[in-house]
């Protein structure tokens, strides 16, 4: 298990209000041993959800409602390649973020800091944070307070990763598994009064599908166990390559990116039984070509319902027989996979023809890039002191 | 306020300057101050709850707390300082979402169940 670097918070024993604040304790660098405390009078808590593909963050100031920084960024990092001419990279700066990064893909080295969800470029991940930090406090100055997603059941060293990127770049963190922050921002606390209102947070199914993984999470108005989510490696990024390969062996030589083939997908997905014509045009070797792809992205996409379907049956059953009606009514898919044409009417016929009770599956809707980021900030409003997980500087 | 002042009407009764009438007007004055307080209290409490999102503690009419008998009052004083929150609210609070802090509390005692105690890290 790696060495720790931060200090976590004790849940039993909150500090007294008005008493010092913690002081960091040194686990590893030793050359910011001793370094003094740097005091901060400005706070900005910061909603994350750092994604596979993309990355959203919101921020607001505490004890207000107000979004100051509402930013959804592809989560890419370009290092400039040496020897690219004066003036080509706008600012001749030497590391790009996000769409700016994709759209100067010729002149840098393009990196993702995650694989699967989780961090597997840490240099990436760290100059990615910054960046981020930089969009929540552009004055740099502030102590940054961020409640990151992470996914569901993420291991301990999943968990470490993510503190070790943030340290130096948010001061204090806590790390919540999306599916729930999806919950939490799915939830329309204007409506919390009304009789006729489900609160997703009391009894709900949440299906997170993202770049990296899917998540499904039973939501019942306690933090959900560890058997109460199931996280599979199978998402956005699995099609892609499902649809590359197959794209590969029907038009050898193809010359198609990866970044190409998840435009078409994110274009055209759809599940369920074969859609075609499905004809897409596409550029090959600098001609146009349109290339029937109906059963290319048909099975591609139809492979993710086969791995979600059965984790989500498994979370039914977990269910008590008092919740479960209620619940069936309640099944919400976010994430990006929620785009997939037909993934909710697929789903309700698959659950209503093995005998389910009047299921209900809906899509989280327009915002579904953004709901985990504003459950993160939703908690970030709500998290008592003691709750944060102290960083090193 | 009022069991400090029924205390120095008993002293004032024992100093021979001053006289009944006065000692009548000044509690009349200050049993006038605290009905106002009290009339305040009851209006503003409302709003003051809804805007901020709080719910309104049950045992806080204000109404209900008035009495004159110094035991009655002092028993209020102390049953009101059981109801304050120990812990004043973090700096960070804002408008608190009922709940999320609890969850969030469930997920930490979840973390440290898994993970067990560690040396390497201390309380915040």
């Amino acid at each position: 298990m790696p060495t720790a670097s931060l200090e976590k918070s004790s849940v039993a024993t909150p500090p007294p209000f008005g008493s010092n604040p913690p002081q960091p304790i040194n686990l590893g660098t030793p050359s910011r041993e001793n370094a003094p405390a740097q005091v901060k009078s400005k706070i900005v808590l910061v909603g994350f959800d750092l994604g596979t593909n993309k990355s959203c963050v919101l921020a607001g100031a505490p004890g207000s409602t107000d979004i100051t920084v509402s930013k959804v960024v592809p989560s890419v990092v370009g290092y400039v390649k040496d020897g690219i001419v004066d003036g080509i990279i706008a600012g001749n700066k030497s590391i790009l973020f996000g769409e700016e990064a994709l759209n100067a893909m010729l002149h840098v080295r393009l990196v993702a800091p995650l694989a699967e969800g989780v961090i597997s470029e840490p240099s990436a991940a760290r100059d990615f944070l910054q960046h981020i930090r930089s969009l929540a406090d552009p004055t740099g100055s502030a102590e940054i307070r961020a409640v990151v997603g992470i996914p569901s059941n993420a291991r301990e060293n999943t968990r470490e990763d993510i503190r070790q990127a943030s340290q130096g770049v948010f001061d204090r963190v806590i790390l919540i598994p999306e599916p729930f922050l999806a919950a939490l921002g799915y939830r329309d606390d204007s409506r919390l009064n009304q009789a006729n209102y489900i609160d997703p947070v009391i009894n709900s199914l949440f299906i997170d599908i993202g770049g990296g993984t899917s998540d499904l999470c039973l939501v019942q108005g306690s933090f959900p166990a560890r058997e109460d989510q199931i996280s599979i490696p199978f998402a956005g990024d699995a099609i892609d390559q499902l649809m590359h390969d197959e794209l590969n062996r029907t038009y050898p030589n193809n010359g198609l990116s990866r970044l190409k083939v998840r435009e078409i997908k994110e274009a055209h997905g759809y599940v369920g039984p074969s859609r075609k014509p499905l004809e897409v045009k596409v550029i090959m070797g600098g001609k146009a070509h349109t290339l029937e792809l109906g059963d290319v992205i048909g099975r591609a996409c139809n492979t993710l319902i086969d791995k979600i379907y059965p984790a989500l049956t498994t979370l039914i059953q977990r269910a008590s027989s008092d919740s479960v009606v209620t619940l069936l009514q309640n099944i919400i898919i976010t994430g990006g996979g929620s785009q997939i044409k037909g993934i909710d009417t697929l789903l309700q016929k698959r659950l209503t023809e093995d005998g389910y009770e009047s299921p209900k599956v809906r899509l989280a809707g327009q915002d579904y890039k953004r709901y985990v980021a504003i459950g993160a900030l939703k908690a970030a409003r709500a998290a008592r002191e003691n709750q944060w997980q102290v960083l090193l500087r | 306020m009022s069991g400090k002042l029924a205390a120095l009407l008993a002293r004032a009764k024992e100093l021979p300057e001053i006289s009944e009438s006065q000692l009548e007007k000044i509690f009349l004055a200050e049993e006038d101050r605290v009905d106002t307080a009290y009339a305040l209290a009851e209006i503003l409490l409302p709003l003051l709850t809804a805007q901020n999102g709080i719910a309104s503690a049950p045992g806080r009419n204000f109404s209900s707390t008035r009495d004159s008998d110094p035991a009655a009052l002092a028993e209020n004083e102390t049953r009101r300082g059981l109801d304050s929150d120990p812990v004043p609210p973090a700096p960070n609070a804002g408008p608190m979402l009922p709940g999320i802090a609890d969850f969030i509390d469930e997920m930490l005692i979840q973390e440290r169940g898994q993970t067990g105690p560690r040396s390497d890290r201390r309380s915040a």
